[in-house]
């Protein structure tokens, strides 16, 4: 497929990035959709994501580590450099590229780069206006530097999960990786305003990115009501510390629901006309938004009567053409086929070509922003040092001697070492519905999002 | 610190609430102009509590508090002739307007990117809805709830035992302001090449549906609906479990051998076969979450945190808001900002999530209050005879 990358608003920049997991994974991921080239460099000694499945239509190939899902969509759109890092070759390799490029990223435990000779200090001797940005857990100086960070543990420390789920249960996750997710587009706007002050100015800058003062910064209004009020918001489920009706439904089938709200009279007043229940609309015990607060419990009871037999989507229809905001709670399958996010071209296809074991063609989620003369778009996904040659080769011009060295210390490479020892198994799709790890397993998606067209 | 990343930028935000307000806020963190232009009844946050004292006062909103810092306001009913053509002189001299007005109501105004482009080619307008300027759902009734309902982001939230649940604080809104933060930067950037501004469609609900990190691949590679997590599946990993003043979370894969767990919880049951592997600890979760419980409980949450942190696993306690506040490593990084609020006070405010060249990089000042700012921007900066302004305050256009 054709990619213009003449109309995309990053041409031009080149990113290196020695980055895991995916609070700095997914933020190159947006940089390159958006035309950065992303070299990512990698060790063929250290497997993380491309170890993990689950693998396409759960068949594990030879080639397992260019073929997980989870790879291919924190990894995809970047271009694919090994270099082992530990070496003196490597890291020479890693500066000489270094002083070709506008930023580098990574998002390693604070201290690793330093062990690699790779500091900020050191690279910008290659290359004096340079960009670099450190992301990790906790940031690179206080006590708690060297402390490991997933998102779920870094979400409870930022008092989020303590702010989410059921008043008579404990703590939840708000979604899997949040903070992960909030920092890579802390990561982006952090590399995207150096470039400008860089462009303007000629300076670059360090940053140091701290996932946990993201995250505190996502329950900022939270922290202003405790220090003016003593007292901040508590787990209340679904509801709302001042709106009721505000909840989430139970509706037909297994796990679906739809959620809604109330706010004014108007909405509340099409609520009670959409359940048949026009008559709730005069009741003393809802007659100002005060009282339905107050009594949103039976509120929520009197809601659940009416939309448990009823079908999500339909509970959800009947309320929008009332001007009542509803959302069915859509599951992947249903957000994947939703004709809203069809209609926008929100979901975009990428096809590995067929000379390599990939994984066919898949369908990726998108970004969420469209420009009148701009444009993003998937750009594949990389082999594991697919782009050595181009990196080596054509931008560092090294003659066939030194890449064959490179190649013969392990430095670089295409197959990851002690691949033999990696024992990579398709998923236990059986055993993941019978421990409820999973909602379904749908055998016709590839029918369902055109695979096979 | 420097003057900012982005000191040289003007931004026009007609926005309201939290999506608009976060995007213009994270650019005037970083020394950006953001003009903040409210209708004359001001930004519909205003009305919205928390309040500081239990009284709605528009000058004591903690949500506007925090999503207006460091800007300046102005009144103007942008939906009267007047209006209209005062915002398009301010666009004309800007490099940014941000707008949140329901899809097609711009044009309807004059107002349009068409017409704002001719005025000023350079000007980049971000328009933020909840479903984006086109498709089905565009004119659909929405609250925070619902957009993280719509975009597989609420059915993975919470655990499988209970209904989903929401994250709250409006994280659907802050999520699409990020985004839009970043899409005026993908904007500025572009410009620098090309000279020229653009139009930018920036979907909430699509900000919210790129978030859970699993949910469309999985699906698209072998057909898995993937769903909140079980509860007893998980009581080692992710599941927050009780210590005596709350909950922790932890994580077995932090680096650590499930044997070290074993001796730092002077547990050696750990290492009965029945708990070997993930398989067989979920298999006998409810034991293996017992055994946890009866290590926990009576021990402080901090304690074990810090304990653990030291000795290289990785996990996390549930802390509260106070907690964060009273946090000694967001001290060691001077991460809370001093502000005097006119009207609230002293107030710590979260910083930006980084550092620059080794000092927190961001710029606050605290928010203004309605229409503080009318006669420096309609008088001082775009000319308008002082004794004009009477006029348009009496016709309600500021």
């Amino acid at each position: 497929m054709a990619i213009d990358t003449k109309r995309m608003p990053l041409r031009g920049v080149r990113i290196l990035t020695v980055e895991e997991w995916l609070q700095l994974p997914w933020a190159t991921v947006n940089l390159a959709e958006m035309g950065a080239e992303v070299i990512r460099v990698e060790s063929l000694g250290r497997m993380v994501v491309r170890n993990i499945g689950p693998y396409p239509d759960n068949k594990v190939g030879e080639r397992f580590w260019n073929q997980g899902a989870t790879y291919h969509n924190w990894y995809r759109s970047k271009k694919s450099l090994t270099l082992d890092l530990r070496t003196p070759d490597g890291a020479e390799a890693f500066k000489e590229l270094v002083a070709i490029s506008d930023v580098v990223a990574e998002n390693n435990r604070a201290g690793i780069m330093e062990r690699f000779g790779l500091t900020y200090d050191e690279l910008r001797k290659v290359k004096p206006d340079l960009i670099m940005l450190r992301s990790t857990g906790y940031g690179q100086t206080g006590d708690w530097r060297n402390y490991g960070a997933f998102a779920r543990t870094v979400e409870a420390m930022s008092s989020l999960s303590h702010m989410t789920g059921f008043p008579d249960g404990p703590p939840v996750r708000a979604n899997t990786s949040y903070v992960d997710i909030t920092t890579s587009w802390n990561n982006m706007l952090a590399v995207m305003m150096a470039l400008h002050h860089r462009n303007r100015t000629g300076e670059g800058a360090e940053i140091d990115m701290s996932m946990y003062e993201t995250g505190v910064s996502s329950v900022g209004v939270a922290l202003l009501e405790r220090q003016l009020k003593g007292a901040s918001p508590e787990r209340m489920g679904n509801q709302h510390p001042w709106i009721a009706p505000h909840g989430c439904y139970p509706c037909a089938g297994y796990d679906k629901w739809v959620t809604l709200a109330a706010r004014d009279e108007r909405e509340w007043r099409a609520l009670c006309d959409a359940m048949g229940r026009p008559e709730l609309a005069g009741d003393p015990r809802f007659s100002s938004g005060e009282a339905r607060w107050r009594h949103r419990d039976e509120l929520d009871e009197l809601i659940e009567t009416w939309t448990r037999d009823l079908d999500h989507v339909q509970v959800m229809h009947a309320l929008q053409e009332r001007g009542v905001p509803a959302g069915a709670v859509l599951n992947a399958r249903e957000v994947m086929t939703n004709p809203h996010f069809r209609s926008r071209g929100f979901f975009e296809q990428n096809e590995d070509p067929p000379e390599v074991e990939g994984v066919g063609k898949r369908v990726y989620g998108g970004r969420p922003y469209r420009f009148s003369r701009s444009q993003g778009r998937v750009r594949g996904v990389s082999q594991l040092g697919q782009h050595n040659d181009y990196a080596l080769r054509e931008l560092l011009a090294m003659d066939d001697g030194s890449v064959q060295g490179l190649m013969d210390a392990g430095i670089v490479g295409t197959v990851p070492t002690g691949v033999e020892s990696m024992n990579p198994q398709p998923m236990d799709i059986e055993g993941q519905l019978r421990m409820e790890a999973i909602a379904s397993h749908d055998t016709d998606y590839r029918q369902v999002l055109g695979l096979d067209d | 610190m420097h003057k900012g990343f982005v000191s040289d930028l003007r931004i026009i935000d007609i926005s309201q609430g939290v999506a608009g307000p976060l995007a213009s806020r994270l650019l005037a963190d970083q020394g950006a102009e953001v003009i903040k232009v409210e209708p004359p009844e001001g930004d519909y946050s205003r009305r919205h509590g928390p309040f500081a004292g239990d009284a709605p006062d528009p000058d004591r909103s903690l949500t506007y508090a925090f999503f207006n810092t460091s800007k300046k306001s102005v009144t103007l009913d942008v939906r009267t002739p007047d209006g209209a053509e005062l915002l398009t002189e301010m666009a004309r001299r800007s490099d940014v307007l941000i707008e949140d007005l329901p899809p097609g109501e711009m044009a309807e105004l004059g107002l349009g990117y068409d017409r704002l482009s001719q005025v000023n080619p350079g000007l980049t307008v971000v328009s933020i809805t909840p479903f984006g300027q086109t498709g089905p759902y565009s004119d659909f009734a929405w609250d925070d709830i619902t957009l993280q309902a719509l975009t597989g982001f609420l059915y993975l939230s919470g655990n499988s035992d209970k209904p989903p649940a929401r994250a709250p604080l409006e994280q659907a809104q802050i999520m699409g302001g990020r985004n839009a933060a970043n899409a005026i930067m993908l904007a500025v950037l572009e410009r620098e090449m090309s000279g020229l501004g653009q139009h930018v469609d920036l979907s909430i609900a699509e900000s919210v549906a790129t978030e859970p990190p699993f949910q469309f691949t999985h699906y698209s590679f072998l057909g898995i609906v993937s769903k909140r997590t079980r509860r007893v599946n998980v009581p080692v990993d992710g599941d927050f479990l009780p210590c005596r003043d709350g909950y922790i979370t932890m994580a077995s894969s932090g680096g650590n051998t499930w044997e070290e767990l074993a001796v730092f919880f002077d547990a050696p049951e750990l290492l009965d076969d029945k708990f070997a592997d993930r398989l067989s600890r979920s298999n006998h979760a409810e034991e293996l979450n017992e055994l946890m419980v009866s290590r926990l409980s009576d021990r402080d949450k901090h304690d074990v945190f810090n304990a653990a942190m030291k000795n290289g696993f990785v996990f996390g306690v549930a802390q509260t808001p106070q907690e964060v506040l009273d946090c000694p490593h967001l001290e060691d990084r001077d991460y809370y900002q001093h502000v005097r609020h006119p009207d609230l006070g002293d107030l710590r405010y979260t910083g930006s999530g980084f550092r620059v060249d080794g000092e927190q990089c961001i710029h606050i000042a605290p928010p203004p209050r309605l229409g503080q700012h009318n006669t420096e921007i309609f008088c001082d900066w775009l000319g308008r005879p002082r004794d004009s302004l009477s006029r348009l305050r009496a016709s309600g256009v500021i």
